[in-house]
Parts: C-alpha cells; sequence; structure tokens
C-alpha cells in the first residue's frame, strides 16, 4: 500500500502536490510564474475558496519548524506555494506582474531558514 | 541655512534648493555613454570607498568571501584571520595571475591556487611553490597576495582599490558616518538574497531606488497602497538630508493601510502578526530602536515608512519600522547591471511567521520584476537619443545630488577635492 504524502484531511491536495510541492522559494517563484493563469485558479481555489488553508495552518502550528515530520512538511510547502500563487491571483489578476520582462534575470539566490 | 518644508501637504517642497542644488534639467549622456562609464570606472570606482556588506559574513576566524567588482574588473578575497583582523586581496595568484578563489564565501585557513597549487594562508602570505628549486631565486616574501585597503565603519565592510588610498574611511564617509553611528541592524547574520542582472545602466535603476514619485504608478497593486494615499497621492518624501556625497530621503507610509478583503492570502499570512509594515519581515518590538535614533526619520513623522541611506556611489541602507535591508548596484557595462538586495529576515519562529515570510518574499520578487521592467524601458528610451535632459522635480533630489556628486568626482584630479 502506497503510503499517503498528506497529512489526514488534506487528500483534495493530493493533485496538486507533484507540481506545487517543492522544496525551496525559488523554487515556488519558477512554478507559479511558469504555470497557466487556470492551473493557478485551480490551485489558489482548492486551497483558500475550499478554506483548507487556515485548516492547513492549524495543523501546522503544533510542529517546530525544524523538526516536521514529511506528510507535514509536503502540506507546508503547499501552503508557502500559496503565498506565490497570491501574487497572480490576488494582486496582478494574471500569472506575472504587468510590463515586466519574461524570462528575466532576478532570482533568489539565497532564501530564508526553514522551506527556503 | 534654508529652513526645510518638510511636509508633504505643503503647496511645495524646498528640498533641492536645501541640498544646494540648482534646479534645471540634467544631462542624459550619463546614463547612455561609454566614455562615460569609463570615465565612472576610473574616478569613482577605482578611488571611492566601496561598501562589500556585512562583517557578519565573516563570524569567525578563516571565514572569508570572495566579491565581484565589476567596475573595477577585480574580484576581492576578504578573510578572517586568526587573530581576528578582517584582510582584503585581490583574488589573483601571484605565479601567473589565475583566479585563486573559485566559491563565492567559505572558511579557510589557506588557499591553493588550482593552476600550479601555490599555497597561500588566509593573511595573504605564500606559504608554498611547488618546485620551488626550479624557479631562479624567487622571493617568496614578495609574492603574498596584492592586499587591498580595507576598513569597517558599523559593521559595513568597506574596501578601496587605490594602492594607497588618498583618504581615510572616516573621512569618505565624514559627517554621515558620524549621525550614523549606533544604528541598531537587526538580524544582520541573517539575510536572503535576490540577484538581479539587467539591462540598464547602473545609475537607472539606483535611480528608481531613490524617490517614492513612481511608487503609485508602477507599484500599484504591489505597494501603491503603502506609500501613498489620498493626504499624500504623489508619494512625496517626508524630508530629505545630505552630508558630502552621501544623502537620505525618509519616504512616507499610508498609516491606514490594511490588505484588502480580495487580498484572502495577505490576510492570511498577516493575521497572526503584529507588522508594523507590509514590506517589513520582521515584527514591531524593533521598531523603537530606529524610532530613537535622531539621524533616522529626523522630523520624526508619524508618517514614516522607510529610509533610504545611499552611500556613494553605489550602495542602500534602507531602514524601516520592522527592519532594514540594502541594495548594491554594480556596473557590468554602461548598459548592463548586476543588483543585489539583501534583505534581512530572521529564522521563523512559527509556521506563521514564516508564511508572512513567504508572503513577504514573493512579492518583493514582484517589485524587483516591476523595477526591472521599468529600468530596461527608460534605459531604451535614454539611448535612443530622444532627449538630451531630464526635468527633475523636488522629491527626486536624490538623483540630482548622485548626478551632481558622480560628475564631481570625475572633474577632481584628487579625492580630497572630490569629497571637499
Amino acid at each position: 500500500m502506497t503510503e499517503r504524502s498528506l497529512p489526514d484531511g488534506f487528500e483534495a491536495l493530493e493533485p496538486f502536490r507533484a507540481y506545487w510541492g517543492v522544496p525551496g522559494t525559488q523554487d515556488r517563484r519558477d512554478r507559479r510564474e511558469a504555470a497557466s493563469m487556470a492551473d493557478i485558479v485551480a490551485f489558489y481555489e482548492v486551497m483558500i475558496a475550499l478554506a483548507p488553508a487556515p485548516a492547513a495552518m492549524k495543523h501546522l502550528e503544533r510542529f517546530a519548524l525544524d523538526a516536521m515530520p514529511p506528510r507535514e512538511a509536503r502540506l507546508m510547502e503547499l501552503v508557502l506555494a500559496l503565498a506565490h500563487v497570491s501574487m497572480a491571483t490576488e494582486l496582478h489578476g494574471q500569472p506575472r506582474a504587468p510590463h515586466t520582462p519574461y524570462p528575466h534575470g532576478v532570482r533568489l539566490v539565497q532564501g530564508p531558514a526553514y522551506f527556503g | 541655512m534654508t529652513e526645510m518644508v518638510a511636509d508633504f501637504r505643503a503647496p511645495t517642497t524646498n528640498f533641492t534648493k536645501r541640498a544646494g542644488l540648482g534646479t534645471g534639467p540634467v544631462p542624459t549622456e550619463p546614463y547612455r555613454s561609454a566614455v562615460y562609464f569609463e570615465q565612472e570606472r576610473d574616478r569613482i570606482f577605482k578611488r571611492a570607498w566601496l561598501c562589500l556588506g556585512r562583517v557578519e559574513r565573516l563570524p569567525d576566524p578563516g571565514d572569508y568571501i570572495v566579491e565581484q567588482i565589476e567596475p573595477a574588473r577585480a574580484s576581492i578575497l576578504v578573510t578572517r584571520t586568526r587573530d581576528g583582523a578582517i584582510k582584503a586581496f585581490y583574488n589573483v595568484c601571484s605565479h601567473r595571475s589565475n583566479t585563486l578563489v573559485l566559491d563565492r564565501e567559505g572558511s579557510a585557513s589557506r588557499f591553493m591556487c588550482r593552476y600550479h597549487n601555490w599555497t597561500y594562508r588566509n593573511d595573504g602570505a605564500l606559504l608554498g611553490i611547488p618546485d620551488e628549486r626550479n624557479f631562479f631565486g624567487i622571493d617568496k616574501q614578495a609574492c603574498g597576495l596584492t592586499t587591498v585597503a580595507v576598513d569597517v565603519w558599523e559593521g559595513w565592510v568597506f574596501v578601496n582599490l587605490q594602492r594607497a588610498p588618498e583618504v581615510t574611511l572616516a573621512e569618505f564617509l565624514g559627517e554621515f558616518g558620524e549621525a550614523y553611528r549606533h544604528i541598531p541592524y537587526q538580524n544582520a547574520d541573517k539575510s536572503i538574497l535576490y540577484v538581479s542582472h539587467l539591462n540598464a545602466n547602473w545609475k537607472v535603476i539606483a535611480d528608481a531606488f531613490a524617490e517614492t514619485y513612481h511608487v503609485p504608478a508602477i507599484h500599484p497593486e504591489t505597494i501603491g497602497a503603502t506609500f501613498a494615499s489620498r493626504d499624500n497621492p504623489f508619494a512625496r518624501p517626508i524630508s530629505t538630508q545630505t552630508w558630502g556625497p552621501h544623502r537620505s530621503v525618509s519616504t512616507y507610509g499610508n498609516p491606514d493601510y490594511a490588505p484588502p478583503e480580495r487580498a484572502r492570502v495577505e490576510r492570511l499570512a498577516y493575521s497572526n502578526i503584529a507588522t508594523g509594515n507590509v514590506l517589513s519581515a520582521a515584527g514591531l518590538d524593533d521598531m523603537d530602536l530606529f524610532l530613537k535614533h535622531p539621524a533616522i526619520n529626523p522630523t520624526k513623522s508619524e508618517h514614516w515608512a522607510v529610509d533610504v541611506t545611499w552611500i556613494f556611489p553605489n550602495f542602500m541602507i534602507d531602514v524601516s519600522p520592522g527592519g532594514f535591508w540594502t541594495h548594491h548596484f554594480w556596473p557590468i557595462s554602461f548598459n548592463r547591471t548586476r543588483w543585489e538586495a539583501r534583505f534581512h529576515v530572521p529564522p521563523a519562529g512559527d509556521v506563521w511567521q514564516r508564511l508572512q515570510q513567504e508572503h513577504y518574499i514573493a512579492r518583493l520578487g514582484e517589485i524587483l520584476l516591476e523595477d526591472v521592467g521599468n529600468t530596461e524601458r527608460t534605459q531604451a528610451g535614454l539611448e535612443s537619443g530622444a532627449k538630451d535632459s531630464m526635468p527633475l522635480q523636488d522629491g527626486e533630489v536624490m538623483i540630482r545630488h548622485s548626478l551632481h556628486h558622480i560628475q564631481k568626482w570625475i572633474d577632481a584630479d584628487s579625492v580630497r577635492e572630490a569629497i571637499s
């Protein structure tokens, strides 16, 4: 039997894990910038409109960032990806900022502690 | 001295006049001329003290960093030696001038050139030459690494590429160096780093961070609502200061900013955190430390958002209620720039703070991209030759002050004359 990759109760996010569940902040920037608006909105709506993001935060806040079990760590990656996706849905209304170059030479070369 | 009109509601402000600058249009040639860039290279980047970053990047003996100074075509190795001293060298082997250290930072008490295995101690001394006997009476003591003048001011590491610097770092910083003492740099040892390569003159991108006049136009969604309001629709600065070639501007913050209803992730990210400013990733506790300092937000305006402090020629320290960040603008050519933006972000204490950081960093990336797109379009316009000059308004005084001092350094035959 395959081990479930996300904590119980978050099965609905399973289809999004392969694309959006990546380890670093720059990886998440890359994924969001390369995604279509349809894919962005699909992920955003499952995360926010169906309200699992606050639920996920409530679930995750019991764990320390430097000792998160694998399933919780995968869920945390998805929550962090939501921060990037929200740039498209909540600020720009399109996948990337208007009137900006893509591809471009702006890279996060050193991320924050934990999941950075 | 003229009294400062530090009131964004006044009919006009008087920062330019107060800085002793003219009010006419300024030339565009410095932004598009390869000849002018060569003058900047020789007269400024090879003569001025240049900041390379925080000393916290070298906490222990053996730690080292390597920084590229493209306008001087130099790779600089900065080390902390066994006795705790900070040293700087050209990152060049004394044998056939190969690059000595290839990585960007690390810890090592000695360095070996990969070309012929010449070995140096981190204080620059040459330790070993393979098959030394087959050289011709080589003087090992004379073959150490070429030293570069280095000094530390308030935890900032500066180098000077003159073989014998004409002025000390303290003289170079002058009154600014005194006014900006004892500022607390929270989380100085923890940072995130955005590196951008863009097709624009280094001054075009530096200028973009020297005024907030553009913010309501270029950044309407990302930060427009935080830097302007009905009271201050054009994001006028609240005060400016100049000290010799250095300068600072205190920018306006909208005290009423709150994430809009549709910004559901932003609201989620910030819901469990008291934060004074959406640009900052630190908490309210740090704010008092800055608020009390006389050089920061000098008029003590309640509308203060960020102080942009521009140390000549290419380095900015920005302090805001929640923390500080820096910009390095390194010219590669007259129309190509490497821009490093380093933001000091502590390790998150819990998942809520970590989510807020991710949102902050994601938004930063968007803001930087908006600036890159904007500066590249500006550069294209400058290079078209359509305009020989540009008008600057009072809120753009830092740009005028920068251009004035760049020209002054180019014209001056000595550094002492340049900073006089």
